[in-house]
Order: C-alpha cells, then structure tokens, then sequence
C-alpha cells in the first residue's frame, strides 16, 4: 500500500523547493500580446525594459496557443500591454487569472489598455452569435495597423510606463519623443500613396485590415467570411464572385493566416489576385519593427496597385 | 370606494408583501444577507449562464448478442459562473444525463487572491488527475473516456472537498504545478459494471471519520517548451481512499483501502500560424489495494470476499488539427479489468468537424476487444450555448 501522508509530505517539499528561485529584478518586466506592441515599448524604454511578447507575429490571433513561457513572463510582469477592443479575448483574461500577478490584474497601473483613447470602427449595431462567431463588441480591434496607430501606442506607453516607473520618467520621455518624431517622418514617406490609392476596392478575408486600408482610401466590398469567424460555403464563394465580377474587383486582401483554400477558390472563380500582407510585427522577413512593418505594407500595396505608368504586377 | 381616512391602514396592510418583493430589510433575518444587492444593477454584475447539448447517434455491434441504432440526448448541461467579489469566484455545473433528472456535477467557490500563485478550491468538484479527469464527457476528444481512466476512476469521478493549489516557475519556459485534494469521498463508478444486471457489493465510505480516512488527491505537473513551437508536458497524479468498506445484504468488509496513480506525457506541434496542431500523449494507470468484491450467493449471501490486487492500463493518442475546424486522431487504450484481471483493449479512430468553436460534430469508430467484443460506429453533435468555465488546470 502506498503511504498516502508522506507522498503528499514529499510533493509539497519538492515543488516548495521551486519557490525559493530568485526572481531578481534590475529592468522593468514588460508581457506585450502583441509584437507589435513590443517594439514601440522597446523603442521607448531601451535598456530599462525586458520586453516579451506573447505572440511573435506570424498567429492567428483569434486561435492563438498560449505558451509556458507567456505564463512566466505573466507572473513575473510588472506592466502588461494589450491592444484592446477586444482582440485578445481568448487568451489574455485566462492568462491573467493563471498568472496570478496582482501587479497587473485590469485597474491597476500594471494593466495597460492601449484602445483608451483611440477611436473604433465597425462597432456592431447589435450583438448576437446569429452575427458571427469573432465578434468585437468594442469594434473593429485591428488598429495597430493603422499608419496612425504608433503614435497612439506609444503614448499610452509613454503614459503607463511613466506611472509605473516614475524614476525613469524623463529616460521614457525622451525615447517616446525620438520614436514619435521618427514615425511622423516614416508617414509623409507613407502618405503619397494615399492619395494615388483613392478609390480603389478589394474584397478582404476577415475585416483585418481596415484601419490600413481605409488610410489609404482603399474601400471594402466584402469579406471571404461570409461572418466574422465563419468559414464560407461554396455558395457564398459563388455569390461573392459573382458581385466581385459586377464591381470589376480583382484584389483579395488577406493575411498569411487566412491565405487558405477559400481564398484560393475565390481567386480562381474570379481570376482576383491575391494579396498578402503581414497582419502584425514578425509576420513576414523584413518586419521587425512597427515601422518596417508599415513600410512593407506601404511596398505591397504600392506594388499591387502601381501608378499607372509603372504597370500593374498581378502575381 | 374607501373612505379616504382608511388608505393610510390599507396601505400598512398590503406592505408587508411588497416590502418582501422590493428586498425590505427589517431586524432579526442575517445583516450580510440585509446587505447583498437588492437591484440588478446592469447585467455584467450578473454572473454568465451557458448551456451544452451533447447527444450521437450509434451503431453498435456486440459479438453474439443485438447490435442496432440508438440516438441519446447524452448531455444537457447548464453552467453558472461569475466572480462573487475580489477574491473569489465560483461556478456551477448542473447536468442531465440521458434526459434524467439532473444532478449537480460541479459546484464551487475558488479563492484565487490567496499569497504568491496559490488558490483554494472548495465544494463539488472534478478531481484533478492527469489531463482528462478534470473535463468533462463532452470535451474529450473520444466519445467516451479513456478505457483505464472508467476502469479504475470512473466514468466521472468529483467529490465535495477543498483542493490546494499552486504554481511556480522553474525557468522562463517551465512552470510547474501541484495540487493536494481532501474529499468526503472519491469512490468512483469504475467498479461497477452498467452492463452487468446481477447485483454486487457496494463501496462506502462512512459519513463521519477521522482526517487520515478522507481521500485524498495529488497532482504534479509541468511543461516546457521544447523550440519555438513545441511544448511538451508530464505529469504525475494519484487518488487515495484510506479507509472505504463493502457492504451487501447485510454482509460487509470494513477497513479497506485503495490507491490509483498516473503518469501522463502530452507533446503538441503548433506551426507558426498556431493552426495547424499535432499532439501525442498518452497515461499510465496503476490501481493498487482492495479493488473488488463478491459475494458467494446473491440472493442469500453467507460470505463476502474481497479482492486485494493491482491492474494497470495505460493509453496513447495522436490527434492532428490541419486547421482550426478539422482534426482527426487515433487513440489506443488497454487495461487489466478489475474482475476477473482479464485484458481489455479499446481503439478509436475519429474525424471532428468544428463548424465554429461552439458547434461541434463528430464522426468516430470505436473497436473493443473485451470478454464480448463490441464495435461502435457514432457520430456525436456537441453544441456550446453562451459562457462554459469549469475552472480546469493545467
């Protein structure tokens, strides 16, 4: 017969074991869901943060796997940043009661929603699974692909950086004002395109891109997912193809997650190109910042929908 | 028409009822009850309300004996949760089998604002033995549990207790966790047979006893991640019930005891968009002590014999998600029965569809190699309505 009292004895004195480990601190901890996030948070902080991010930037963010390593970097956070509206629903409120950090549980200076401030579109007029299954109840939460969305992040950054770490507060401010003048330069590089870009229509696969694309002055017939977070049948595929057809639209904007077989069957039904983009930080070779990443964006729209004497590229 | 001078009493008269609608407090009845809410205030004060229906239609075919259809409404399940104030919260499973009458699978309060990672659990509660024994029968990836896991647990095994819990880091990637569990009583449906229409002895735990004849559980876990998009977790558990007896017509054996423990390995593959998904796994059961009982005469039994032994099972599964919505798996299981000691052997092999994370359908083969072989084709449909929270662990 197993000994009940001293197995017991014996499991609680190992796993105690584990809790004398040193947890020294020198940087502030900063948990980002995004890396997008991260970046602008490196860009600001320097040498004074250890940033992790949860994601690494090729997920899908509506299903993404929550690693060991987010549960630690979680505990030991003293400041966790979040996109907002939403986005991190399936994984973060999970995450935070996991981690059982009080430092930053939502209320407390550790807790930073940077959607405060920034205002939304899509916003649903009514709620109800009839309307889809990744429904944002605060409204579309893919702004950190807006041209406008650094700056926004990073004062808010600049904001719950400084009220977390006071000490540093001057470090931070001047890191915030270094990477804010960078990002203005980075958008008049950016803005030509908008104005060459007006008009123009493409069907995307989820309502991802929109902040992005509506900077640019790119309109949204309609998305592959006939609701967000539903798969089309091949109906769907054929009523959409056959309006893309009517409106003389032969672009599909998706991300790497989503270029799948729906994509694929649409773009053969209609002849539409299909074109690609990196939905966050890391998503594609050559995006390691949130600028690079807005440069790469600016690259393949530009190259998608070139001026009219520098002839179009369909593939 | 009443005289006007009267209003005034028949006011008072009529007040003792509506004073009792509108929450009216008056001295002598519990101050923290006088306290509580008396309006809704909005809705996210209220706590979250979900329901599952779980149910499949079944082919089976019992080797010399009827084979045919059924269709079950297996699972309706209705869930209540919500935080009840900073430092806790709590959530109710309400279950109907079969549409029987329903019983209260889960009930608990977790205080989850205790020092450092800890969390104390408190109430009805599935126990927290390897990775399956803390779901419940619709969330599996099988039809049915794991064949060790029903032989020697139970098809469900929860009891009322309080259940210990904590974690901790032992590097950036390796979080470790244990659990100590004290229940009234964690005798599981594993030693009897449903199928089996003769009547057998029955396991009992005395209502009142000392602390060392509670039961007891015990978990250790931790996971790691091997490269930037593999994770690999182990795990060890065990049940102990000190002190349970036999009793049948009369007769009875006191002072028994067994003990059940596991050892469980997951490994899951994620690519980098996290949706494609392959895991491996598997887990090891030994049960160990006074497993069984018979009786020499059922309908005028004169003795009682206990069976002292050990039997161990295990089972191994491989599942591959190629995207969110589609998977498809095989999962092997064998066990020593706990009567008689024979070997059983069960194989699923399965295809799910998610249509949506809260629509599921499934279609799975299940071939059992026991002392009557049986095979079972289904196809089981799983619907999620609104919240589902069971406060699982990792």
């Amino acid at each position: 017969m197993i000994p009940v009292r001293s197995t017991l004895l014996a499991l609680l004195l190992v796993c105690s074991l584990g809790s004398f480990a040193s947890t020294a601190k020198e940087q502030l901890r900063v948990v980002t869901t995004l890396p997008s996030l991260a970046d602008i948070a490196k860009e600001i902080g320097g040498e004074r943060l250890r940033v992790d991010s949860i994601a690494r930037g090729r997920e899908n963010l509506h299903s993404m796997p929550t690693r060991p390593s987010a549960l630690v970097a979680a505990n030991r956070a003293d400041l966790i940043v979040q996109l907002g509206l939403g986005l991190e629903h399936a994984f973060l409120p999970g995450l935070l009661r996991a981690a059982k950090n009080e430092a930053i549980q939502p209320g407390t200076d550790g807790y930073l929603n940077c959607a405060v401030g920034w205002e939304p579109i899509q916003i649903p007029p009514s709620l109800s699974r009839r309307n889809g299954v990744d429904l944002h109840p605060e409204g579309n939460p893919h702004y950190h692909l807006s041209v406008r969305a650094g700056e926004h992040i990073a004062d808010r950054l600049l904001e719950a950086l400084v009220r977390r770490d006071p000490g540093s507060a001057k470090a931070y401010r001047a890191g915030h004002a270094r990477y804010v003048e960078r990002v203005r330069r980075a958008r008049k590089r950016w803005a030509p395109l908008a104005e060459r870009l007006a008009g123009a229509r493409v069907v995307q696969f989820h309502l991802e891109f929109d902040y992005l694309l509506r900077d640019y002055g790119i309109e949204t017939i309609a998305t592959v997912e006939p609701a967000p977070g539903v798969m089309p049948s091949p109906k769907d595929l054929a009523r959409l193809a056959e309006r893309m057809r009517e409106l003389e639209i032969d672009t599909i904007v998706t991300a790497a997650w989503s270029n799948n077989r729906f994509v694929q069957s649409l773009a053969d039904l209609t002849g539409a190109t299909i074109l690609e983009l990196p939905h966050m930080v890391g998503a594609a070779d050559g995006t390691d910042t949130w600028i690079e990443l807005q440069d790469e964006l600016n690259r393949r729209l530009a190259k998608r929908f070139p001026a009219p004497d520098e002839g179009r590229l369909d593939h | 028409m009443l005289p006007l001078r009267l209003l005034p009493f028949a006011a008072f008269a009529a007040f003792p009822l509506s004073a009792q609608d509108l929450g009216f407090q008056s001295p002598g009845r519990s101050q923290y009850f006088q306290r509580l809410p008396q309006d809704q205030f909005t809705n996210q004060f209220n706590p979250a309300f979900g329901a599952v229906f779980d149910g499949f239609l079944d082919y089976r075919d019992i080797d010399g004996g009827d084979g045919g259809f059924d269709l079950q409404l297996r699972i309706l399940e209705l869930n209540v949760s919500g935080a009840i104030d900073p430092g806790a919260y709590g959530y109710v499973a309400l279950v109907s089998e079969n549409a029987e009458a329903p019983e209260i699978e889960e009930a608990a309060v977790v205080l989850d604002r205790l020092p450092g990672t800890a969390e104390l659990k408190i109430g009805r509660f599935f126990v927290d033995f390897g990775k399956l024994m803390q779901t419940h029968v619709e969330e599996l990836r099988t039809l049915e549990r794991p064949l060790p896991l029903r032989e020697y647990l139970g098809e469900e095994l929860g009891g009322v207790g309080v259940q210990f819990d904590y974690w901790m880091p032992l590097n950036e990637t390796t979080p470790v966790r244990f659990s100590v569990g004290a229940f009234s009583s964690l005798l599981g449906e594993g030693h009897h047979h449903e199928d089996e229409d003769e009547p057998e002895p029955e396991a009992e735990v005395a209502d009142l006893k000392d602390f060392n004849d509670l039961s007891f559980t015990a978990r250790l876990t931790g996971m790691t991640e091997l490269g930037d998009n593999a994770i690999l977790q182990a795990g060890a558990s065990g049940r102990f019930v000190p002190n349970f007896s036999f009793a049948f017509d009369g007769l009875a054996e006191a002072d028994l005891s067994n003990t059940v423990l596991g050892l469980d390995l997951t490994y899951q593959h994620t690519d980098d968009s996290g949706q494609k998904r392959f895991l491996l796994g598997g887990e090891y059961v030994a049960i160990d002590g006074d497993l069984s009982a018979e009786v020499d005469d059922p309908l005028a039994p004169t003795t009682l014999t206990v069976s002292n032994s050990t039997a161990s099972g295990y089972y191994a599964f491989c599942d591959y998600g190629w995207n969110p919505r589609w998977s498809a798996g095989v999962q092997f299981a064998r066990a020593e029965e706990l009567e008689g000691g024979s070997d059983v052997e069960e194989l699923d092999l399965y295809v799910t569809w998610a249509s949506t994370e809260l629509r599921r359908l499934r279609f799975g083969v299940t071939l059992a190699d026991a002392e009557v072989d049986e095979q079972r084709a289904y196809l089981q449909f799983t619907n999620f309505f609104g919240a589902h929270f069971h406060a699982t662990k990792w």
